[in-house]
């Protein structure tokens, strides 16, 4: 299957060929190996793979938009984040520091699909190592939800006389990403 | 005896307020400038963040303007994503995702975090300093200071602070067997020099952007909790105890704050509900070692820049109090 999908990246399959390992890839695979192919598939779906052409990212799009538990989010509990207005800018959007805080870090990948889509991936294709002792990079907690959240309201609070809590601020926007 | 000891430590604040940071000699007294330097100095500069093998450059700017504080990072490789903090906000711009986030800073301004004359003998518990030698850092002359770990608990600390204004030009993180974890060091700077709207102000275009934001207001103080903290390592002590709403809608989070002076630790508890497979484990990005566990149907996360070994020590004595 890890060939296929290798296949899937470097465009090597055929149009019928792409559809049936893309819904492998959403519908067959061991559960062991749920987090990496949905981080594939975020990666694909927002172009972040860059070899994917255009018309392959929307057979991709279309099958998970008929996989209403691997991408679609409860538009309820959606709705209920929608923050207030401030002075200005934009429209404001329900995700929240969640989203900002997984996007500086460029490590939740899945988690920042479509933006209004952003978490629910990340929340289905988790991956329990506990007690595992293991310091992993992209199957690590700092992939999960909330993580970047609490990473910042950390950095607020931290003594360091360096910086006053600048320097949780610097890691962030240094694009940092967990280690290898 | 309370008022002496009150008058005693005015006295010390304000010596150290009005003198030139070139005339103190013991490296306390040059943590206390560091820190103070920290809260009240503007700069620009170009700082370089090194860490596990890799190198960033950003440039920050800070001003101090009528007892408040504006400040802006600007990454200079890799995406050009930038923050705008304040005394009470903190706007993230990431033009490579095409948003703005604006979160509430947790810290008001009356929380800077500082290290005062009180603190001191909580550092000597957990601390050895010595004063290194003065070396060239950023075309200025700066003093080096080891804040070195009594125990493996946490990591030590050579700091470099600028020989006239108390500026930190650079910082090392610095293990119990000697390895730099995690350096932060100014390639240039001006120190005290004017800070104008512009060099404060966003690259990135909000128009072109989409905003995302936190509406929940300041947290608050938490005066009763079911749970406790049983086991932490010696010297760190409960600084703050406060509960936010999740901007995900999904609960309340609870954030234990302890630190030893110099290094903090977060424990954060949130319900969730059961086998929502959220994973779990031991998570490190910089210096900072995260480790997260379930208890029941909560999930505790543990974050500090410390040993991976201290976080999981602290998140395994993580209890709900039954009661």
């Amino acid at each position: 299957m890890n060939e296929r999908i290798s296949q899937l990246i470097d465009q090597e399959l055929m149009p019928d060929q792409q559809v049936v390992v893309i819904d492998k890839m959403i519908n067959h695979e061991p559960a062991g190996k749920t987090w990496q192919r949905y981080q594939l598939i975020g990666d694909i779906v927002r172009g972040e793979v860059d070899q994917v052409g255009a018309d392959l990212t929307e057979k991709i799009s279309a099958r998970l938009q008929a996989e209403p538990t691997v991408i679609a989010p409860d538009r309820s509990a959606r709705e209920n984040r929608i923050a207030g207005p401030d002075a200005g800018i934009g429209i404001w959007k329900p995700v929240g520091l969640f989203a900002m805080a997984a996007s500086l870090a460029v490590v939740a990948v899945v988690t920042l699909g479509p933006l209004n889509d952003s978490y629910q991936v990340g929340t289905v294709a988790a991956v329990d190592q506990a007690e595992s002792g293991q310091v992993e990079s992209r199957r690590s907690i700092m992939h999960a939800e909330g993580f970047h959240e609490m990473l910042t309201g950390h950095g607020e609070f931290t003594s360091s006389p360096a910086f006053n809590g600048l320097l949780a601020h610097v890691v962030l926007v240094s694009n940092q990403s967990p280690v290898q | 005896m309370m008022g002496s000891g009150l008058t005693r430590r005015m006295v010390v604040v304000l010596i150290f307020w009005f003198l030139p940071a070139h005339v103190f000699a013991d490296p306390f007294d040059w943590l206390m400038k560091i820190s103070k330097a920290a809260a009240d100095v503007n700069f620009i500069g170009t700082l370089v963040y090194t860490n596990n093998g890799e190198i960033k450059t950003m440039e920050v700017a800070r001003r101090i303007q009528g007892g408040l504080m504006q400040e802006r990072i600007y990454s200079l490789d890799g995406e050009p994503r930038e923050i705008i903090r304040s005394e009470d906000k903190v706007w993230f711009y990431i033009p490579d995702k095409n948003m703005v986030v604006h979160d509430y800073r947790q810290v008001t301004k009356s929380g800077f975090p500082r290290i005062l004359p009180d603190d001191l003998d909580q550092l000597k518990q957990n601390y050895g300093f010595e004063e290194g030698e003065e070396k060239r850092i950023a075309d200025r002359m700066a003093i080096e200071i080891k804040v070195i770990a009594n125990d493996a608990w946490r990591y030590g600390y050579t700091l470099w602070a600028d020989k006239h204004s108390g500026l930190l030009l650079r910082s090392d993180l610095v293990s119990q067997d000697g390895e730099i974890v995690e350096q932060y060091l100014f390639a240039d700077i001006e120190i005290n020099g004017v800070i104008t709207d512009a060099q404060l102000a966003p690259v990135s275009s909000a128009d072109q952007l989409r905003l995302f934001g936190n509406s929940e207001p300041m947290p608050e103080s938490v005066e009763s909790s079911e749970w406790s903290v049983t086991k932490l390592p010696d010297g760190y002590q409960l600084n703050n105890h406060i509960r936010r709403m999740s901007p995900m809608g999904k609960g309340e989070i609870e954030h234990f704050v302890y630190s030893d002076g110099l290094s903090t630790l977060s424990v954060f508890i949130k319900k969730t509900s059961q086998n929502q497979g959220e994973m779990t484990g031991l998570g490190r990005m910089g210096a900072v070692h995260a480790y997260r566990t379930r208890i029941g149907n909560h999930l505790v996360t543990v974050i500090g820049e410390v040993p991976a070994e201290t976080v999981q020590v602290v998140a395994r004595g993580v209890q709900l109090n039954k009661g």
